[in-house]
């Protein structure tokens, strides 16, 4: 998992820091965006690091948008969405409640 | 924002899945989104096609929540040694969440 949106509260040294260990491949991220060309995780795109992302907007990343038209990312899109509505609770699991 | 924010959430607080109305009567929804390409540009796999579920007359698909991660990427103002984090500003966006995982 990776915070930010936009270039706003993005881990820039941590992945600054991947980016300069070769041996350091094959990430799974989960991210909001795909950052820039030379910024943000951008910059793990441009060494090819990263096998797979769960994201909602990828619009500035030319690099990102290249790994995965030539298959060498899976994306998994999520929609930008609103307000979550009902949920599944095992709270209540074989309790009257539940019957 | 709050669709994958709410995945991220829920993976959290031991939630495996959640309804929504985002992606309704959709592609996504369908299951009919790309989700890997061959290198030949012809595509190998489609995204997961969402049960759907009515509430109160109105259609909802089923969402589940992201397995999860083995590390969260932080930014954070200060920290210490524990993984307490303090945020500043627009920084509190996704960190918080992603940082309670």
């Amino acid at each position: 998992m990776v915070g930010g949106f936009g270039f706003s509260g993005i881990p820039e040294n941590t992945i600054e820091y991947v980016r300069s260990q070769p041996h350091i491949t094959d990430l799974k991220i989960i991210s909001t965006e795909a950052g820039d060309d030379n910024w943000g995780l951008g910059r793990l795109y441009e060494k090819g690091k990263i096998s797979k992302q769960w994201a909602s907007y990828i619009g500035r990343a030319k690099v990102m948008e290249q790994a995965y038209l030539s298959g060498r990312t899976e994306l998994e899109l999520i929609p930008q969405g609103t307000v979550s509505c009902v949920f599944f609770w095992y709270l209540g699991e074989g309790t009257a409640a539940d019957e | 924002m709050k669709q994958l924010a709410e995945k991220v959430r829920c993976c959290a607080v031991g939630i495996p899945a959640f309804y929504s109305v985002t992606g309704l009567h959709t592609l996504y929804a369908e299951g009919k989104l790309p989700r890997k390409y061959n290198p030949d540009g012809s595509v190998a796999a489609y995204n997961k096609k969402r049960e759907t579920r009515e509430f109160g007359g109105k259609t909802y698909l089923l969402e589940e929540s992201f397995e999860m991660a083995d590390f969260a990427w932080i930014k954070a103002t200060k920290a210490d040694k524990m993984g307490n984090c303090v945020f500043k500003g627009t920084s509190y966006n996704f960190n918080a969440i992603m940082a309670s995982k």
